[in-house]
């Protein structure tokens, strides 16, 4: 079934529109982004059951963006009446005056198109009854696996947003409905806790939850229980296979931040400076795009109404391109690539990711594996920082397993950073595995903010990295 | 909206609730070197709505809740459904049954900067800039956002409390060219239009980013005594108060409970003594928050947080805090620094997990001390270290630093911390 519009965002069109003409009458550029976003979010664990909307992701409102003549001003809202509209509009004179600036007039070229993402069940309709019951089902299952488990946490979320961008030439509408949900296991040695993490997502309905098997249980289980034994690691380069999360944290925090072209604006990416040149190994092909996969980052159109689409970032190593919001593009005489995202109407709109991934390779994981002498397989990435400047790495991940001789020997290290320099890192990748996994289940912020839905992932990869 | 939520609740016979009404109004400014890069304006009004429904289940009192927000524009036959269906959702929260707070009435009258938040933004951008003036290194880019924000908390149980507060934060990227281009991201929070501290945060930033354009090698990998400072001081620190908070306690993730002491028989360093406080004069149903003590010489004094794990614990509700005072103190920070030890003043990330009890980070730059007065400068490595197992050998200087959230020692001494390096 397809997501249907917004009541309201329909009820609203009309003034929509007339707001949108008003201001295009008095202004070179206008446009109007409406949002009407709702979704629960529930978990169950020791703590008890939670049942909530989103505060990040659960809003309802407006943002006006106006081009004086000189430069971009906008204003955000989202108390739109006809008693109102004449306060808004003098609220968006009084920013758009103050405005100064030397911008190029935003491209208006004439686009009308709509989407509505698909799903199977509607968690909406499933109700909070079903969910709950589903979730404390696998709760009690996981809990009976082992008695060291201090606690089993799971959750579900689901978020159904709805847009429509309307300028002088362009109206667009979509509808957009992804689910998430995770498995949070706990073990604890008496002083502190150890935490193993699984999370699930998709561009699709409740039936999300139908895809967390038995097997996922008992693999959480038996490794947040093998992680009461974890080792501090020996600070060294090593070599190491990354599962596809691990593979992700690094396409998205280590290289993904450094091609945000607003970053190019700034003067503050390195990767300026490295268009059209080699940056990783041959073997590395990268994507970035709304249109590049389905996943809980796909959309129709951005946050300024420009058109999503899949961006070759990497191909066989070479930097091609980073992607832009429509601003940067403008500045740096580019096309804009649909990457202008906003956290809410209440926020800038800056260059932002989407789905963001490595293609695969040839070898298989097993093959990988086999042919370190001594290094890691890395699993379970729990958050990273970018370093678009000067292409640092800071990535956490959960687990390091060590591997000796081509076997996983059983020894596992915890927690784990990984450094280093980021082509250094890319440039290492000598083999990937053939199957690409994106995960859906994450945000990224810019620095400490902004927070937008991602997904990132890629396949296996065998690189040098350093660990601490 | 208030009205018409509260009218709505009664026309769906839900008797206990809890309103919280938010306005906010923002003044917003980004740069891109001295050139301004774009304007905004926000006057958005929000309304979280928390229903409770009372029930019996397995022979036991529940109390289930559910959490919906309200915005303007939301039409009354909606408005009721929503209330309606969260309603029953609730019916499906089975938690053990507990009191809501006790009646609070209180309406704090305003007493801060009244002026223009594009006049405040303003004046923060030209205490921003004032000390980009050498040319040397500079600011690359900012966000300046000034906001006003009006709150009021009513409850089914008669609490009636507002407030209003004015917040200027944002963050700004300082850059070094010479001679390698280096760059530092800088946040910053401010609870009023502080020139002066954003002033002196802008020159030591602008400073420090020098000494990261020098800086050139990573340190070698071993273990090192680590100085901490400044924010980073409080990251670490901030363990202890989540490790206090009764979400934390109560479900067993933290074994934290009145009068636990924390170190072991054999501390080396200052035990740990700190209190907490909140820049919101209520919690987010209505209950004032003033300063507590959390530690006292190691020992918990208090716990914390939300109101239903607090009645769980069988302790009086108090909010959830997140801010301290850190009492501890006894060293000088240059005394400190008189020995062979890194003090990492930049990170990528640094991050402490009050629930695994870790803390780490890449290092952007550090200064390594010889101990015979000799300083270098490092770039690269992280360290990486078990809170628990260093908390007896934490050694603060007696100098503070100051911010928003946090009043405490500039620095922490941290005996043999793991350092990836070259």
């Amino acid at each position: 079934m397809k997501l249907k519009d917004s009541e309201y965002l329909s009820a609203q069109a009309a003034l929509l529109t007339r707001l949108s003409d008003e201001l295009s009458a008095a202004y070179p550029y206008a446009s109007v982004l409406a949002q009407d976003s709702v979704g629960m979010r529930m978990s169950v664990s020791k703590r008890g059951i939670s049942v909530s909307e989103d505060s990040v992701n659960t809003k309802r409102g407006f943002v006006v963006r106006v081009h004086n003549g000189k430069a971009l001003a906008e204003y955000s809202f989202n108390d739109l009446n006809e008693e109102t509209l004449p306060v808004i509009l003098k609220n968006i004179n009084a920013c758009a005056l103050s405005a100064a600036g030397s911008d190029p007039v935003p491209e208006d070229k004439p686009l009308i198109n709509e989407y509505s993402s698909e799903y199977q069940i509607d968690p909406e309709e499933l109700g909070t009854k079903a969910v709950i019951s589903k979730l404390d089902e696998l709760r009690e299952n996981s809990l009976k696996l082992d008695e060291r488990l201090a606690d089993c946490i799971f959750s579900f979320s689901w978020q159904k947003i709805h847009k429509a961008f309307i300028s002088k030439n362009r109206r667009l509408r979509q509808n957009v409905l992804w689910t998430n949900a995770a498995i949070v296991m706990l073990t604890s040695d008496g002083k502190d806790m150890k935490d193993y993490y699984r999370p699930f997502s998709g561009l699709c309905g409740a039936e999300l939850l139908d895809s967390i098997k038995d097997s996922d249980l008992e693999d959480c289980a038996r490794v947040s229980c093998e992680l009461l034994s974890s080792e501090m690691i020996t600070p060294s380069e090593y070599e190491c296979v990354c599962d596809p999360d691990v593979t992700g944290m690094i396409v998205h925090e280590a290289f993904g931040h450094g091609v945000e072209m607003d970053m190019f604006v700034k003067d503050r990416a390195l990767a300026k400076s490295y268009v059209g040149k080699q940056v990783a190994s041959e073997l590395v092909t990268m994507h970035d795009g709304a249109a590049a996969a389905e996943q809980c980052a796909s959309y129709l159109f951005d946050d300024e109404g420009t058109q999503a689409q899949d961006s070759i970032v990497i191909k066989n190593g070479i930097l091609i391109s980073g992607y832009a919001d429509s601003v940067s593009a403008a500045r740096l005489g580019v096309k804009p690539t649909g990457n202008g995202r906003r956290e809410s109407f209440e926020r800038k709109a800056y260059t932002r990711m989407t789905n963001t991934f490595f293609e695969g390779g040839n070898s298989t994981p097993e093959e990988m594996i086999k042919s370190v002498k001594y290094g890691f397989l890395l699993e379970n990435p729990s958050s990273g920082m970018e370093d678009p400047k000067n292409w640092g790495i800071q990535c956490m991940v959960n687990i390091a397993r060590e591997i000796k001789d081509g076997e996983l020997t059983g020894r596992i290290f915890s927690p784990i950073v990984l450094t280093g320099y980021v082509p250094d890192l890319l440039k290492s990748i000598s083999m990937l595995s053939r199957d690409v996994v994106l995960s859906g289940s994450g945000y990224c912020g810019k620095g400490y903010k902004e927070w937008v839905k991602v997904s990132d992932g890629g396949p296996y990869i065998k690189a040098h990295i350093r660990l601490g | 909206m208030i009205e018409k939520i509260t009218d709505a609740l009664r026309l769906e016979n839900i008797e206990n609730w809890i309103i919280s009404e938010h306005n906010v109004h923002s003044a917003e400014i980004f740069m891109i070197k001295k050139a301004e890069d774009m304007r905004r304006s926000k006057d958005v009004s929000s309304v979280s709505v928390t229903v409770f429904n009372d029930f019996e289940a397995d022979g036991k009192k529940m109390r289930g809740s559910a959490g919906i927000i309200v915005y303007p524009g939301t039409e009354a036959a909606e408005l009721r459904a929503k209330l309606r269906t969260a309603y029953i959702s609730a019916s499906y929260v089975k938690n053990p049954y507990y009191e809501l707070p006790s009646c609070t009435k209180q309406a704090l009258a305003y007493s801060g900067d009244t002026r223009d938040l594009f006049v405040i933004a303003e004046e923060m951008l030209s205490a921003l800039y004032e000390p980009d003036n050498t040319g040397e290194s500079f600011i690359n880019s900012a966000e300046i956002f000034a906001s006003r924000t009006g709150v009021r908390t009513l409850t089914s149980a008669g609490t009636d409390v507002s407030y209003e507060t004015l917040n200027v934060k944002g963050e700004f990227v300082v850059q070094c060219r010479q001679p390698q281009d280096v760059e530092t991201y800088v946040p910053f929070d401010y609870s009023s239009a502080d020139t002066r501290s954003l002033s002196e945060l802008s020159a030591r930033s602008l400073a420090t980013v020098r000494d990261r354009a020098l800086a050139a090698n990573a340190p070698s990998g071993g273990e090192y005594d680590v100085i901490l400072t400044d924010a980073h001081v409080e990251t670490l620190l901030s363990a202890y108060l989540d490790k206090a908070n009764a979400a934390m306690v109560f479900p067993g993730y933290s074994p934290y409970k009145p009068g636990l002491n924390i170190h072991s028989a054999n501390v080396k360093g200052e035990k740990l003594s700190i209190n907490v406080f909140s820049r919101e004069p209520f919690s987010e149903d209505g209950i004032p928050m003033p300063e507590r003590e959390l530690l006292k010489d190691g020992c918990v004094c208090g716990i914390y947080g939300p109101t239903r794990f607090c009645r769980y614990l069988g302790l009086e509700p108090t909010g959830s805090y997140g801010c301290m005072n850190v009492k501890n103190g006894t060293a000088a920070f240059e005394a400190l620094k008189n020995r062979k030890c890194i003090m990492p003043v930049v990170f990528s990330d640094f991050q402490c997990d009050a629930l695994r009890g870790t803390f780490g980070g890449e290092i952007r730059l550090a200064y390594c001390f010889d101990g015979n007065g000799g300083v270098s400068l490092l770039t690269g490595g992280s360290i990486n270290g078990s809170l628990t197992d260093k908390q007896d050998a934490f050694v603060f200087s007696k100098e503070r630093y100051e911010s928003a959230t946090y009043s405490g020692p500039k620095a922490v001494l941290i005996p043999g911390v793991s350092v990836a390096g070259a």
